[in-house]
């Protein structure tokens, strides 16, 4: 394998109407590592993931993935223009992503929400897929649950087997989006094991949560975001134990502030 | 009167016989309506302008004008252009498209109340536009969409009693004529509203199974 950055993000900014939610984000993510990103909601994190993922346009920056353009292409002149829906698809089938709210195809079996991916896109014959689907199944702890209707699952059992499904795609990337915050939070742990257990592989993660823990166990750099913007990047002992601006001081303080008040009114 | 002489079984009879037409039409039309409005709420959903403003257009042309004068206007305006069909196809085709419109509204609410979340999940997967519709988004929206439709499915049913303007023979037509001609419109009328009924309550029990079918929740 070469040392060529997995994905690298150069001047990103996005507006909703004339609202701006990413102001010019600079990123590199290289092989193998796993970026965290922490902040206050609104401040653009999930939209991040999002653009990344070509699930939202942006209209500045440049996101290269393996060293190519993708999303957009560039002529001589310098004008972009949107790429061909059959080449963006291309590119998120290698991208794995993982939703807040799980978004399981209510109407499939716990296999076949794991299958489609893999018999659609890449055209796997049914055993291969079924097969492929079995182990990755098994291995976030759901070989019993193969057949059940999503609506039967619990919250973390939904969340495991979403990451199945992402899986199943052989992604090279996996982005996970506040994966936890809908969970009760008993269930959290086994949700987090399962990633951690990711992470282990050497599995290229971007991962939006509030789980600090989390961030400090796994994260090789954690990026603190505000109002649109990369306001700290670094190891996560550095943001996390000191914090170099006094914006995310304060979102650190009042996050465990809020901790606290839990456990004590537990 | 002499015509209270009639029995019952020939009027039955000729009811019947005219009510297969009816039937074929409602099969037609239920059949070729959906259809069609299906395909345009599939185009209308992909929100690209070229598909939406077009599908607007006509379903604001055709929600607009009553059924009756849509197809007045299919009969009478199409031969002023050359165009001469039998009144037949005319009545086929002018109900057909009439009722795309109001299934189309029918599937695109079931579509929109499909949430967004699973367009993101099929995408993300790297599954096209089309896939992703045939595959997550419109067998769910079809769920959603099942009992309006099966309710329009029994409108249209008994609208197929407009052709009759168009001198087809079907249920009504008959049963007017016979009612004029036997002098017994409580009867016949009776006779008519029975048949109707016939044809309907096993559709709506057929609704009820795809319900049931399309629920998945097990």
């Amino acid at each position: 394998m070469n040392n060529q950055p997995i994905l690298q993000i150069e001047n990103l900014s996005k507006s909703f109407d004339s609202t701006p939610v990413l102001k010019n984000i600079n990123l590199t993510v290289d092989r193998n590592e796993k970026i965290v990103i922490i902040g206050p909601s609104g401040s653009g994190k999930s939209t991040l993931l999002k653009c990344i993922n070509l699930l939202e346009d942006y209209q500045g920056g440049k996101i290269y993935f393996e060293g190519d353009l993708v999303g957009y292409t560039e002529d001589e002149n310098g004008s972009t223009r949107k790429r061909k829906a059959k080449e963006i698809a291309e590119y998120r089938s290698k991208i794995g992503m993982v939703f807040q709210d799980f978004n399981l195809f209510p109407h499939k079996t716990v296999l076949q929400n794991v299958t489609i991916g893999p018999l659609n896109v890449k055209n796997k014959s049914k055993e291969e897929a079924n097969k492929h689907a079995r182990d990755l199944l098994e291995k976030v702890g759901l070989g019993d649950k193969i057949m059940e209707m999503p609506a039967k699952l619990s919250g973390g059992q939904k969340q495991r087997a979403a990451i199945a499904r992402a899986l199943a795609m052989e992604p090279r990337v996996m982005l996970f989006d506040e994966v936890t915050s809908a969970l009760d939070p008993e269930l959290v742990e086994e949700v987090l094991d399962v990633m951690k257990g990711l992470a282990e592989e050497g599995m290229t993660m971007l991962v939006v949560t509030h789980e600090m823990d989390f961030a400090y166990d796994v994260a090789n750099r954690v990026i603190f975001m505000n109002d649109g913007r990369i306001v700290e990047i670094g190891p996560p002992a550095e943001i996390l134990r000191n914090p170099k601006s006094e914006r995310l001081n304060q979102f650190l303080v009042r996050f465990f502030r809020t901790k606290l008040r839990g456990i004590e009114g537990a | 009167m002499n015509s209270s002489s009639y029995s019952m079984v020939p009027i039955f009879y000729s009811l019947l016989k005219a009510s297969g037409l009816t039937l074929y039409y409602s099969v037609a039309i239920v059949s070729l309506g959906t259809l069609m409005g299906l395909i345009l709420a599939a185009l209308y959903s992909t929100g690209r302008k070229i598909f939406k403003a077009p599908i607007s257009l006509f379903i604001f042309l055709v929600r607009g004008i009553p059924m009756i004068v849509h197809l007045f206007l299919f009969f009478y305006v199409l031969p002023l252009f050359g165009l001469r069909f039998p009144a037949i196809y005319i009545a086929l085709v002018g109900l057909s498209i009439a009722n795309s419109a109001y299934i189309c509204e029918i599937f695109r609410g079931g579509i929109e109340s499909v949430p967004h979340g699973q367009t993101a999940a099929f995408k993300s997967l790297g599954m096209s536009y089309w896939a992703g519709m045939k595959e997550i988004i419109l067998p769910q929206a079809m769920r959603n969409a099942l009992p309006p439709l099966v309710n329009w499915w029994v409108i249209m049913v008994k609208l197929t009693s407009l052709i009759s303007v168009l001198s087809l023979r079907e249920l009504t037509y008959a049963g007017r004529e016979m009612s004029t001609f036997t002098g017994r419109p409580f009867t016949v009328l009776l006779l008519v509203a029975l048949i109707y009924f016939c044809i309907c309550f096993p559709l709506s029990r057929f609704g009820d199974y795809l319900e049931r079918r399309f629920s998945y929740i097990h």
